[in-house]
């Protein structure tokens, strides 16, 4: 993959993030069915495919419209994850937020920062079908709820970003 | 920055918050909804330029508009969007 990386950026960084889902898929495998793992824990498996496909973002991927094509990827990622670590999951998500928040121009900014919103309040359809695979739904939805003010203060960020013009 | 690309923005940010508050995220009221859709007229009303981008903008507002008398009229939500003024 790192040699992929060096060539074609765009190409590694989607393969990263699709691996991060794969692992995350027998992550919720391995829960579901309560499969003995044997040491090996695929949810630090995903996140570390995520910490890769940032990476490649923060040093390789400069151009302002593959930054933006990459964000919307990472979002569109982070929503897929079913059986996360929160804090992980909060990390994930505030760091790519923190990104949609630094690109150049304002109306992307506000156009990022909107979509990274949904990272923040995935709204209660999604917390009725967690019940049928999340065995600890008070977690889940304590978790939610946290983020709600979260979600006003990236609200209003991306609100304040383009009433500067 | 011209107010037709403006325009553009202001719409997508109506049609996230109206996301939001179909997912009834808790802290987005109807009077949000109502206060973009009175910014977004107005804006239209002083557009005197009709590029490509202020109509696809007008189409896309069109198409959320007809989203909201939509959910108004079903009986499920008509009561969660009474108060939403959609002028």
């Amino acid at each position: 993959m790192i040699g992929i990386a060096e060539k074609e950026v765009e190409m590694a960084f989607k393969l990263y993030l699709e691996c991060a889902i794969i692992a995350d898929q027998c992550n919720t495998i391995v829960r579901e069915r309560n499969i003995e793992s044997k040491g090996c824990d695929f949810g630090v498996i995903s996140y570390e495919f995520m910490a890769q496909s940032f990476l490649l973002y923060e040093d390789q991927i400069s151009d302002p419209k593959m930054r933006e094509r990459s964000i919307t990827l990472i979002v569109g990622t982070l929503l897929s994850f079913k059986s996360f670590v929160k804090s992980d999951y909060e990390a994930l998500s505030a760091k790519t937020t923190q990104y949609a928040a630094k690109l150049i121009r304002k109306p992307d900014q506000c156009k990022m920062i909107l979509l990274c919103s949904n990272l923040f309040y995935r709204g209660c359809s999604q917390v009725s079908d967690a019940l049928s695979y999340l065995p600890s739904l008070t977690i889940v939805l304590t978790w939610f709820r946290q983020r709600t003010r979260f979600l006003l203060k990236i609200l209003r960020e991306f609100l304040s970003a383009f009433r500067e013009h | 920055m011209s107010s037709t690309s403006n325009i553009g923005l202001f719409i997508n940010i109506l049609d996230a918050y109206l996301n939001f508050f179909e997912l009834e995220c808790p802290v987005i009221t109807d009077k949000f909804l109502s206060g973009l859709i009175a910014l977004i007229s107005e804006h239209f009303d002083n557009i005197r330029d009709f590029s490509e981008a202020t109509i696809q903008a007008q189409a896309h507002y069109n198409q959320i508009l007809q989203h909201i008398s939509r959910r108004k009229m079903s009986p499920e939500t008509a009561a969660k969007f009474a108060p939403v003024m959609s002028g």
